[in-house]
């Protein structure tokens, strides 16, 4: 089985002086797979794929990337991995074509393989027309695009990706999703990072962490199925008042708000449909529109997360 | 590893010659800087405004004041109370004032009477030129007393029996810009060299692309020496402009040996980039850098003997002033320049700089071990 894991982590931990960052981590990826590690700000994700990438050294544990430990023998796993920061860490001073060429040269890429590849790339991440220009002067999504491409140049079987698409456009991130896709059809092995939970759905399996360790770890699908009871859609007249007098009632197990939007996670929802109705027309609230419906990932994320806090605060 | 320090030198260059003004700041600044300094101090101290208030009006004041103009230290001009003089000086217009007494003709000749006492005031506020005016002072009226005496009887020539010979060796016309330039040269170089290879790592830290570096078989050691070249390189087209410049255009005589004074360079310069690797170890931004550079490089002028002669300070501070490279490269640098010598002459020195830099090297390396990211 052991075999079969392309990443594998044992209580792996890192601590910044008092602030522990990551916290007896134990994830397992297998080949092929796109990981996501979702997680609000500061849960570790970052430090987590730092960790992994071999760049920074672990205070507790151990992690095993393609087969080699990440602290005794970090240069082979360089071989195999790409890394794409969530900074642009590009030379902005360099252009498009400069920046793959340097890359190619420190991974050793050599002769026409060489140059065929980085044409390859260029074409592949569509920036061929832009390729003298310098990438400080790229649009966000292109240098992105860019980096990219230039953890791609010695073609890795690992690539980690630290929140890539965050201050994308939805029209670049779309594009930069479908290179993803390729990529992952292509049988390359994707951890990525994410706080958006539509990209978190199109993961193979994904992480939740929270305050550096992982609290769920499985397909999307089960992730969503994880919510206790049923949920319901609502759009109440006045959904500040609706949110108070259903959060008291007894068979609401949780109620989250989204704009004008309440989503009431119920025992039965073939039930509440019917008493949901009265209990708000008792307090003068009308009910707009209601309909029972299915939890997606972000509904789920909250779920796990406040379930989480709670039972830390108790 | 060679080919990708190599690449890397490569692209340092590229970005290096796309900075619209890293590479005349650095390549030209200093050669600026050293060309206003050598003009500055390659002028002497002479032609100070003088105000003369001549009392006596005879022949010998006359006599005194021409010798004064000979002297080319002094131009005076005449005011006619004391008061003037007071003003003079006040306003910063005389640098220097003259006050002939009245009856010094007379008492001049009297030699069996008091000497006549003339009055010099010089304004204290300019140090250097103040002592050179007091000291011309004293020889224009002590030569001057003594050629009226002669005259007037000369069995009372015997009476001067000394006249001080004095040689000066190395620096035969006592030229300040023999000694400034080559110190302000020998130490902008290797400075050049340290703030370079400083804020070149810090530059990659600062912007993030240090990160990726890791990531890819590119060694620290690798990614070291490749700045490292990319600083020695600069500052050393930086040593030898500043010394092409000093020898054709300044003057500076250049006694010793060509080939000897490249190698010992080199080597000096070597050891200086162990400072900036160092603070590279410790900056996060190359604003960090610089002020952290400037910070070395102002201690290591104040103990170098460039600024203040090391003999004249506290025994302290003059063993804490041993610790600096700048100061032994400065006497090995003036040596070769101004007296020609050679190795068994500042071998002492030369060692002093090899165990600097030994410990200097050792420290960085040590500091860069501790961090590793973050």
């Amino acid at each position: 089985m052991t075999s079969r894991l392309i990443i594998e982590t044992d209580q792996l931990a890192r601590a910044f002086g008092d602030v522990v960052a990551v916290d007896g981590l134990c994830l397992q990826v297998r080949p092929g797979e796109i990981f996501g590690l979702v997680g609000p700000d500061g849960a570790g994700k970052t430090t987590t794929i730092r960790l992994l990438a071999a760049i920074m050294d672990p205070t507790g544990g151990s992690a095993r990337v393609a087969g080699f430990d990440t602290v005794t023998e970090p240069e082979p796993i360089k071989r195999r991995i790409g890394y794409m920061a969530q900074r642009f860490n590009l030379y902005g001073d360099l252009s498009v074509w400069e920046n793959l060429n340097f890359f190619a040269d420190v991974f050793e890429v050599a002769g026409s393989e060489r140059r065929e590849r980085i044409e390859r790339l260029l074409n592949f991440a569509r920036l061929t027309e832009f390729r003298d220009r310098r990438a400080a002067h790229l649009s966000g999504g292109m240098q992105k695009k860019l980096a990219l491409a230039c953890t791609l140049i010695h073609t890795p079987e690992i690539i980690f990706l630290d929140e890539p698409t965050t201050g994308v456009d939805p029209v670049s991130r779309r594009e930069f999703w479908g290179i993803l896709t390729d990529l992952h059809l292509e049988g390359i092995t994707l951890v990525i990072s994410t706080p958006y939970m539509d990209e978190a759905e199109r993961c193979s399996r994904v992480g939740l962490m929270y305050q550096g360790s992982l609290v769920v770890c499985d397909t999307p699908e089960r992730v969503k199925a994880m919510t206790r009871g049923e949920l319901i859609a609502l759009w109440p007249s006045d959904p500040r008042r609706a949110k108070d007098i259903l959060a008291r009632h007894g068979e609401v197990l949780e109620v989250q708000t989204y704009g004008d939007q309440l989503r009431l996670f119920v025992r039965d929802a073939g039930s509440a449909m019917g008493w949901i109705d009265t209990a708000l027309a008792a307090h003068g609230v009308e009910v707009l529109e209601m309909r029972p419906t299915r939890p997606r990932m972000e509904e789920a994320f909250i779920s796990l997360i406040q379930g989480r806090m709670a039972s830390e605060g108790s | 590893m060679l080919n990708r320090i190599w690449q890397l030198i490569i692209k340092e260059f590229i970005q290096l010659f796309r900075d619209r003004l890293m590479a005349p700041f650095v390549l030209l600044g200093p050669l600026t800087e050293l060309l206003m300094i050598a003009w500055s101090t390659s002028q002497g101290i002479d032609h100070l405004p003088t105000a003369v208030l001549d009392l006596d009006q005879s022949n010998a004041s006359r006599g005194l004041i021409t010798a004064m103009v000979n002297s080319e230290t002094f131009d005076p001009y005449f005011v006619a109370s004391f008061d003037e003089i007071t003003e003079e000086i006040d306003r910063g217009r005389a640098l220097v004032a003259w006050t002939i007494p009245r009856g010094f003709q007379t008492q001049l000749l009297d030699l069996s009477g008091d000497a006549p006492a003339v009055q010099v005031i010089v304004d204290g506020a300019d140090v250097v030129a103040a002592q050179t005016a007091a000291e011309v002072a004293q020889g224009v009226v002590a030569s001057y007393g003594q050629q009226v005496a002669v005259q007037s009887s000369p069995a009372a020539a015997g009476l001067f029996p000394l006249d001080v010979s004095l040689r000066v060796w190395f620096n035969e016309e006592m030229k300040e810009s023999n000694y400034m330039i080559p110190s302000e040269l020998g130490f902008i170089a290797a400075a050049i060299t340290a703030m370079v290879a400083s804020m070149a790592i810090a530059r990659e830290r600062e912007l993030g692309t240090l990160e990726q570096l890791m990531v890819t078989p590119l060694r620290s050691v690798e990614l070291v020496i490749g700045k490292s070249v990319m600083a020695v390189a600069l500052g050393y087209t930086e040593f030898l402009l500043m010394l092409g410049m000093v020898v054709w255009l300044f003057d500076v005589p250049m006694r010793g040996s060509y080939p000897l004074l490249m190698v010992l360079a080199l080597l000096y310069m070597l050891v200086e980039l162990g400072w900036g690797l160092m603070i590279s170890a410790v900056a996060r931004t190359q604003m960090q850098a610089l002020l952290i550079a400037f910070a070395v490089i102002m201690v290591m002028i104040i103990f170098s003997g460039y600024a203040f002669p090391v003999e004249t300070m506290p025994r302290f501070m003059q063993i804490i002033a041993n610790f600096f490279p700048l100061k032994h490269w400065l006497v090995v640098f003036r040596s070769i320049l101004l007296k020609g010598a050679g190795v068994s002459v500042f071998w002492r020195e030369l060692l002093a700089i090899a165990g600097l830099g030994a410990a200097i090297y050792t420290g960085t390396v040590l500091l860069l071990r501790r961090r590793r990211l973050q």
